[in-house]
Order: C-alpha cells, then sequence, then structure tokens
C-alpha cells in the first residue's frame, strides 16, 4: 500500500511540474498570439488580449490557465478590469457563459466566462450555445482557443484526435506484446537453432527499419501491389472486374481514401507501429529468457527434475517479464512519437497529426494541449508501469523493507 | 519417516562412474575437464571429493544429473539403478533427478528463484515425483522437513521469498528440498564455501545428523581438506580432471605417497607458522 | 590452454606457464570482436557508406548531375534508367535520386557526427557528476535521468524545433540532447564502480594524487565504455534527424537529410514509387550495419558468456 500510494503522489507532482513547464512554455513563447501576418482589428484584440490575462501577474496567469475564471468586469474605458474567480456578482448572475452583460445604456459591464459550477465544459460534448469565448482552465478540460483559427477551440481538434490515435496505438501495443513475448521465449528456449534466427531477424527487422520508412513502402504495398498483384493473377477480364467491384462492396480499402472511419484504415498503421515495438520486445524477451535459463536457479529446477515446460511459464516467464515491463515506459513514448509519422503516412487524424501540424503552423496553444494530453498519458503510464514491475519482482515490493 | 534403513547392501556400489570423459568446446579451442575418470560410491558412506579449482570436481557430478552446460561433450558411463545415466532420455532422467538422485549446490542465493516463494518451490519439487499426495499431505511433507533441517519457523518461512532468509537458511531451504523425496544419494556441491564460517559447521552438522538419520550416501565436494577430514568417510583427491587418489579419509590424510596430496596438505597453514615440505 | 599431465606439481606449472600468453583486456576485447563475422561485414558496409559520402561530389559528376538540371523537363520524374546511369531514377527537379541521397546521407551523418558528439559530452559530464558526487545528489540527479529516459524526447524536440527555428547548429544540438541518457546511465555506473574498485582505494592509499588518479584509472576506462556507446547512440540519433525531416523539421533546402527524401517519396508513393527506394535502402542499409557494429563492439568489450 505504501509503495503505490509513494508513487501516486510522485505521479501527481509530475503532472502539477508538467502542467507548470507547459504552461511556461506556452506564455514565454517568442511572439505571441498576435503577431503574426495580419494583425486582428483592435476591438478583437482587446478581447484576445484579456483572453490570454497578458495583463495579469504570472501566479495568477496560471491559476487562470489551470482553473479559468468567472469573468471580468469591463470599467468606463471599455477595458477589462476586476476579476471574478469563481462566481458573477449577485445582479449579473444569470448572465450565460460567453456573453456580456449590459446596463440600461447597452454598455458593457462585465464579460462572462466560466462560473465555477460549470465542468468538463464541452470537451466531450458540442455545447454550441458556450461559444465563443468561454474560459474555464485545464482541470476543468479547456485548452483554450487555437492561436492560429481563433474561433476554433483546441478541445474540438483533440476531441476528434484522441479516438483516432487511440485506435490504432493499442491494437499496436497489443499486438506487440502478444505476438513479441511468446515469440521471445520460444527464441530462446530454441537458441542457435533455425527457429531463433528466424525470430531474431524479425525483432532486427522490427528494430532497425524506421516507422518512416515502413509506413511509405506499407502504403505502395497494399495500394499498388495487391490491386497488379490480382490484375497479374486473373487473366479474364470479366472476372477482374468481378473482383474490383467485389473489393468495393467488402470495403477492402486498406488505405483510407479520404473518408472518416472504417476499421480496415487502421489494421495497417497498426502493424506499421507495432511491428517497431515488436522487434525490441522480443529481443528484450529473449534476453531476459536466456539469462533466466543459464541461471543457477533453473539448474536447481532442472536437477529437481522438473519438465521443460514448467520451467518455462513457471520459473523463466516472470524473470523474461521484467525487461518488457521495464522498457514499457519508453514504449509508451516510442508509440507516441511513432503516431506522429504514421499518421501523416496514413493521413489519420489523430493526435500526432495534430501536434505536427501545430508545430509547423506555430499555434502554440494547440501545441501545448496537444502536449499536455500526451504528457498526463506518458506520466499516468508510467505510474502503471511502476506498479506492474513492483508487483512481478518482489524484492523491490517492500521498498526496502528486508528482515 | 519410516524408511531409515535404506542402506542395503554396502559391498555393491550404488553408483558407478567408469571412464568418464568430459570436453567443452570454447572459442580458443577444446578443454579436456575431465579425463577418463572412474569412481564408485557405495550406499550410506559420505565419499569427499577434494581438488582446486579447476580440477573438474563439480563437473564431474553435474554429469549424473545431466546439468552440464551445451558445448560439453561427454562420454563414458555412469551406472546408477541398473542404468547408464549418461544414456537416458530426458523425460526418464527427469523421474531420477530429485528423486533418487539430488543435488545441493554451493551458492544458495542464486540457486533459489528470487521471484518465487520459497513454499511453492519445495512444493513443486515433491508434487512433481509424489502425484499421488494431496496438496495439504504435500505441504506438511515439506514443512516437516524444514523442521528436520533446523529452520526456525518454518510455517513463515514456507510464504516467503529467497532474499528474506539470510544465506544459512537458505542453504538449509535447498538441504530440505533435496532430500524432500528420500534420494538414496545426495550430491553436495561445495555446500558451505559461500556461508560464514560458523554457519558452515552447523551445516555440516546437519548433514551429518541428515545422513545419519535417511541412510543416503552423500558425494561433498570441497576444496577444505578440513572438512573432509571432519565429515567423509572416504575421499578421492581430484586434480587436472583425473582422480590422483583414493580411499580412506584418514589413509590419505595421514599415509598418502601421491605427491600432490603432499603438496596439498602441505598447502594447509599451519598454527606455528612452519610450512611443509613437498616431497 | 590445455592441462598438461604433471609429472610432478613444479614442472606442470612451469608448462602451463609457457602455453598461456598474457593477454591485455583489450587485446582480448579486439580478438573477440574481429572473430564476430556479423560486425565485420557490417564495419565494411559503414566504411564503404562512409566513402560515398565524403565522394558524394564523384557521383554528381558521374551522372551528369549539372546537365541533367539543365535539361530539367526532359529528365524530370523518370524511373530508374540504366544507360543514363540513373540508377534510382530522377526526382519532380530532374535531379538524380542517387545522387541526392548521397548528399542526403552525407548530412545525416554529419549532423549525427555533431549530435552525436553533443550526446556523448552531456553524457558523460551528467553520469561522471553524478557518480563522483555520490549521496544524495547522485540519488536525485538519477531520479531525474530515470524520468527523462521514459519520456519523449522527440516531441520536447519538436517543440523545440518549433519555437526556436531552422538554424542548422540548434538542430544539432536539440538533436544531441535527446539521446544522452542512456550514455550518462552508463557512464556513471562505471565511474561508481570505478570509484569503489580496489586498484582505485589502492592508488588513494599509496598516495597518488586524485588527479592522476582521474587520469591514469577512470578517464580510460570511462573511454572505452564511451566509445562503445557512441556506437549505438549514432543510429539512434540518425533516426531522430529522419524523423524530424520526415516531419518537415530539421534541415533546410538546398540541403537534403534522408529524412526529408523519403518523406518526399511517401507524398508521390503512389505514382512515383521509386523515390522511396533509394534513401530507403540506403537508410536502413546504414542502421542495419551500425546496429551490428554497436552489438559486435559491446559483446567484445562486455560478453555475455562470462
Amino acid at each position: 500500500m505504501g509503495f503505490a500510494f509513494q508513487r501516486f503522489l510522485q505521479m501527481l507532482l509530475l503532472v502539477v511540474i508538467a502542467l507548470l513547464a507547459v504552461f511556461l512554455t506556452q506564455r514565454l513563447a517568442p511572439g505571441g498570439p498576435f503577431d503574426g501576418e495580419r494583425p486582428p482589428p483592435a476591438r478583437i484584440l482587446e478581447n484576445l488580449r484579456a483572453y490570454y490575462d497578458m495583463d495579469l501577474s504570472m501566479p495568477a496567469q496560471f491559476n487562470a490557465y489551470l482553473f479559468g475564471m468567472a469573468g471580468r468586469e469591463i470599467n468606463d474605458q471599455g477595458k477589462f478590469d476586476k476579476v471574478y474567480w469563481l462566481s458573477l456578482p449577485e445582479d449579473l448572475q444569470r448572465v450565460t457563459v460567453g456573453s456580456q452583460a449590459e446596463d440600461g445604456s447597452g454598455e458593457s459591464l462585465v464579460q462572462a466566462w466560466c462560473p465555477w459550477d460549470e465542468w468538463l465544459t464541452s470537451f466531450f460534448v458540442d455545447r454550441e450555445d458556450e461559444r465563443p469565448f468561454r474560459k474555464c482552465g485545464i482541470v476543468r478540460g479547456d485548452f483554450g482557443l487555437s492561436m492560429v483559427r481563433r474561433s476554433v477551440y483546441v478541445n474540438d481538434y483533440v476531441r476528434e484526435g484522441v479516438p483516432a490515435t487511440l485506435r490504432y496505438a493499442i491494437p499496436s501495443l497489443l499486438f506487440a506484446l502478444g505476438l513479441g513475448i511468446p515469440m521471445g521465449l520460444y527464441a530462446a528456449y530454441n537458441k542457435d537453432k533455425a527457429a531463433d534466427v528466424a525470430m531474431v531477424s524479425v525483432g532486427m527487422f522490427g528494430t532497425v527499419v524506421p516507422n518512416l520508412v515502413m509506413a511509405p513502402l506499407v502504403v505502395l504495398l497494399f495500394a499498388i501491389g495487391l490491386d497488379n498483384l490480382l490484375h497479374w493473377l486473373f487473366v479474364d477480364t470479366l472476372e477482374w472486374i468481378e473482383l474490383t467491384r467485389r473489393q468495393k462492396r467488402s470495403g477492402l480499402n486498406w488505405i483510407p481514401s479520404g473518408r472518416p472511419g472504417g476499421i480496415m484504415h487502421y489494421v495497417l498503421p497498426t502493424i506499421v507501429l507495432g511491428t517497431a515495438i515488436l522487434g525490441r520486445i522480443v529481443r528484450l524477451t529473449r534476453a531476459g529468457a536466456l539469462e533466466a535459463l543459464n541461471s543457477n536457479y533453473v539448474r536447481t529446477a532442472r536437477a529437481k527434475g522438473l519438465p521443460g515446460r514448467i520451467i518455462l511459464f513457471r520459473h523463466v516467464f516472470k524473470p523474461a517479464i521484467l525487461p518488457v515491463v521495464t522498457y514499457l515506459g519508453p514504449v509508451a513514448a516510442a508509440i507516441l512519437t511513432g503516431s506522429l509519422i504514421v499518421e501523416q503516412a496514413f493521413a489519420l487524424p489523430g493526435l500526432g497529426r495534430q501536434f505536427v501540424t501545430a508545430a509547423t503552423d506555430r499555434d502554440y496553444s494547440l501545441l501545448m494541449g496537444t502536449t499536455v494530453i500526451l504528457l498526463l498519458a506518458i506520466i499516468f503510464l508510467n505510474f502503471l508501469v511502476d506498479l506492474t514491475y513492483s508487483w512481478l519482482d518482489p524484492r523491490i515490493r517492500r521498498s526496502g523493507s528486508n528482515s | 519417516m519410516p524408511w531409515t534403513q535404506r542402506i542395503g547392501n554396502v559391498n555393491e556400489p550404488i553408483l558407478t562412474i567408469e571412464n568418464l570423459h568430459i570436453t567443452f568446446s570454447t572459442p580458443d579451442g577444446d578443454v579436456e575437464a575431465v579425463k577418463g575418470l572412474s569412481l564408485e560410491l557405495f550406499p550410506g558412506e559420505i565419499l569427499g571429493i577434494a581438488g582446486e579449482s579447476g580440477s573438474g570436481k563439480s563437473q564431474t557430478w553435474m554429469a549424473p544429473l545431466g546439468l552440464l552446460a551445451d558445448n560439453s561433450r561427454v562420454s563414458g558411463k555412469i551406472s546408477f539403478g541398473g542404468r547408464d545415466l549418461l544414456n537416458l532420455n530426458v523425460r526418464d532422467l527427469n523421474k531420477v533427478r530429485g528423486a533418487e538422485l539430488a543435488m545441493v549446490f554451493q551458492d544458495p542465493m542464486t540457486s533459489l528463484n528470487p521471484y518465487l516463494k520459497i513454499g511453492l518451490q519445495l512444493l513443486e519439487s515433491i508434487q512433481i515425483h509424489q502425484p499421488e499426495l494431496s496438496k495439504s499431505e504435500a505441504k506438511f511433507r515439506c514443512l516437516d522437513m524444514l523442521k528436520r533441517v533446523a529452520l526456525t519457523e518454518p510455517e513463515t518461512r514456507f510464504n516467503q521469498f529467497p532474499h528474506e532468509l539470510s544465506g544459512g537458511m537458505r542453504q538449509r531451504v535447498m538441504i530440505a528440498m533435496a532430500l524432500l523425496n528420500q534420494p538414496r544419494v545426495l550430491i553436495a556441491d561445495e555446500p558451505t564455501t559461500a556461508l560464514d564460517v560458523t554457519i558452515q559447521a552447523e551445516i555440516l552438522d546437519l548433514l551429518r545428523e541428515l545422513q545419519r538419520d535417511f541412510g543416503m550416501a552423500v558425494v561433498f565436494i570441497t576444496h577444505d581438506l578440513a572438512v573432509i577430514a571432519k565429515l567423509c568417510d572416504r575421499v578421492a583427491i581430484m586434480y587436472a580432471g583425473e582422480v590422483q587418489e583414493v580411499g580412506v579419509t584418514s589413509d590419505i590424510l595421514n599415509r598418502s605417497k601421491h605427491p600432490y596430496t603432499q603438496s596439498l596438505l602441505a598447502a594447509i597453514p599451519r598454527i606455528d607458522g612452519s610450512r611443509g615440505e613437498a616431497a | 590452454m590445455s592441462l598438461l599431465r604433471p609429472t610432478s606439481t613444479e614442472s606442470a606449472l612451469n608448462k602451463s606457464a609457457e602455453v598461456l600468453q598474457s593477454r591485455s583486456l583489450t587485446q582480448m576485447a579486439i580478438q573477440r570482436f574481429l572473430r564476430n563475422r556479423n560486425a565485420i561485414i557490417a564495419l565494411w558496409i559503414v566504411g564503404i557508406l562512409l566513402t560515398m559520402a565524403v565522394c558524394a561530389p564523384f557521383f554528381e559528376w558521374y551522372t551528369g548531375y549539372g546537365k541533367a538540371f539543365q535539361d530539367r523537363n526532359f529528365y524530370s520524374g523518370q524511373p530508374p534508367n540504366w544507360e543514363a546511369r540513373h540508377y534510382f531514377g530522377t526526382d519532380q527537379n530532374g535531379r538524380d535520386i542517387f545522387v541526392r541521397t548521397i548528399f542526403g546521407m552525407r548530412i545525416s551523418l554529419m549532423v549525427a557526427m555533431v549530435a552525436a558528439i553533443v550526446a556523448l559530452t552531456v553524457g558523460i559530464l551528467y553520469g561522471a557528476i553524478s557518480g563522483l558526487a555520490g549521496g544524495r545528489t547522485d540519488a536525485i540527479m538519477m531520479r531525474i535521468l530515470d524520468l527523462l529516459i521514459s519520456y519523449p524526447l522527440t516531441l520536447i524536440a519538436v517543440i523545440a524545433l518549433a519555437y526556436f527555428g531552422r538554424n542548422i547548429f540548434i538542430v544539432f544540438a536539440i538533436i544531441g540532447l535527446v539521446e544522452w541518457q542512456i550514455m550518462a546511465r552508463v557512464i556513471r555506473g562505471q565511474v561508481l564502480s570505478l570509484r569503489n574498485s580496489e586498484f582505485v582505494e589502492a592508488a588513494r592509499a599509496m598516495g597518488v594524487p586524485p588527479l592522476a588518479i582521474l587520469r591514469r584509472h577512470i578517464i580510460p576506462n570511462v573511454l572505452g565504455l564511451a566509445v562503445v556507446y557512441m556506437t549505438l547512440i549514432i543510429p539512434e540519433v540518425i533516426l531522430v534527424e529522419s524523423f524530424l525531416g520526415y516531419l518537415g523539421l530539421g534541415v533546410q533546402e538546398p540541403n537534403t537529410s534522408l529524412g526529408v527524401l523519403i518523406s518526399e517519396g511517401a507524398a508521390r508513393i503512389e505514382q512515383k514509387p521509386w523515390f522511396t527506394y533509394g534513401p530507403g535502402f540506403f537508410l536502413v542499409t546504414l542502421l542495419l550495419a551500425l546496429n551490428f557494429v554497436g552489438d559486435g563492439l559491446r559483446d567484445a568489450v562486455d560478453p555475455k558468456d562470462r
């Protein structure tokens, strides 16, 4: 219990540090959101200025970044003035979010953004009535406005991106683990025989051929090769026509043709991303299993007369898995970096693609928004990995308490 | 435990090694670790195998259990229970090792699986060779054996991991594990070398007591002549892969004419500071 | 080393002394490396590729690169054509792809070297400081390192490039900063074990001044390890550079790198697939060969069968 709790606290600490880092990076970006080819008209500039809290102190800005604010008062000169953090004053309670309250003469009094009782606004659900300006903070699920397309929220991008990425990221991890671990064990058990060499070669292939080479080649193979192959095989034109017609109906569209969705679209990215990770996993499992097989305790197990299968699954499995578990942290990172390539190559609307687009377009808030999500995912995954590792290896479970 | 009279006919060897050759192929060429070794082991005796590092004493006794490394070539004959152990297939060999022929290794820390509980490692030994026992019966025998090897708090230890035990305790567990199936031969490969001197004495006493109780033949491999003097009935001196001399312990230690044995004895530091001379 | 039959113990000892030659650790390591067939073949391949990269201008002349540029329209986008010496075809501007690949490889290798040196320096410094300081500082530094290893620094690199633009030296530096962690960890391990080793203790006990200890004992042992891990860092750095190039960050026109070439090819993969063949083949070969050399070195210096 103590160990898990300790790690959990560490995770929270990391989350706070990550958010702080992201916040600072975003705020200290060289050239704010207003430098560009065409500076926006003055009125909008004012709103943007207020939106980005440029006039507040840094800690206040960080607070706004995290938690948003209820609204700001507009003073006589039309400038944003007093900050209401939690809720608006009594007489303006009924003001809807995003709108401005006016007194009788039509002069604005307050810009309402996000009272404290609004949670996870618009992150998962599209609420039309809350546009345009809304500021609820990261903790409540609002990642702010895109700096390039100023009427679009980062959330909208992300909402599309996260599921798209997950749809092939998780399968590729499962593919790599489910195939890689048995392959590694089998290779170690049959060391130096044909099976071993074959597995190691597959592993080598996965490690060495980078995603960016494999992806286009796979596209080539499936988009061109399969078609041509079938064409070549079937001399009869009529049959060929029938085949292509059947193909289209069965949805044999491996390569996305602009239309969203379809499970087939995700098969190839899974394989491409999965193979790279598979390579590492096979190598690691094999190395761990070999070390176990050559160890003294397996020698003891043999001396006891235990049959090979029991030795493999009871004695060798855990120490063989351990390096893979350690590597799972970097694996999560590798999947995320790989996603940048894979989504580019297969034209998937995922988180990685948005990250790259944001980087090339210098859209700092989108960039940071996607970064926050990626960082959070990694922090959480590493936390899970730590827990799994301590559960597997009894030596560190008590975190230092030895009898 | 109702089987103290396992000794059998003391004039017939229980295990015979005939002309054993073990060669290892290394990148530097072939290394012949054991050259034409022949030895007999009689029921109920404690046979000591003495020699320096590299004499082949450990490798010789890995052979009967089929534990030699993959780059080894073995020839010769090892007779045990009417069979040639070197020509046995793996399945038959698995019936023998752990049951009739058991081994205790040098370093108890690495010889026990650190990821598995002690209890599991004991249970699997007894369950694979005596599958007819119920789970509770098997566990009872394990605990009983742990008591026999003078392990304190056996029930607690049963559920612990190896790293939670001290070296001496681990070695006791190893011995218990080896004896669970009442083997006729126990091979102990330098079981006390990795332990403190005080624990050494305890383990030696334990081994002698267990041998008296269970009546198995014990092969005790060591480089420490003092231990041999204390424990063994007969001793074989090994050097460079061959048996130089074999006989009753007191004969060898007091009246040996063999040059190597004499230099070995002379190498023992004496409390009066003088050094013996090789003949 | 064969054991001879002793006629008496003394002559046995003499005989075995004759047969054994003493070999230094480096010599043993080199021998082990030379025995590794894969590593030797790989080393040759790396050598060939390096030479090609250095002699890039020669290839330009050989394929009439300049001339093709003049006849742009005629030559543009042609598939591989043996007579015209365009072995990998030409790209959309009529430039020979093979030549572009060689130049790209040149840039990739250059970036790799500089970045690897950056990674090496930072890694050694970090590892050495951590190992020498010991205690609390060491623990904290290691914890930070553990964290950094699990986080995708490549993403940070992308962000950094988005912020700091396309200055080529920044690119080198940033790439180097992505890969130094493993080196730091390894160096720190080595420094620690050296610090606590008996021969260093003995030297200290004999009164050898600390600087001399550093120079004579610690640095030579650390350097060896550093070189070995360098060969592992280089392919990773090349990979990072290609990765960034593929995404459109990093090296700028008219310089190309392998990653940029591959991305150009990937965009046209369905119409003109040969664009990717050249750079793809060279990239994979380079990485494969470097990996084998690195593995061979690592096995030679730190064999697992010991």
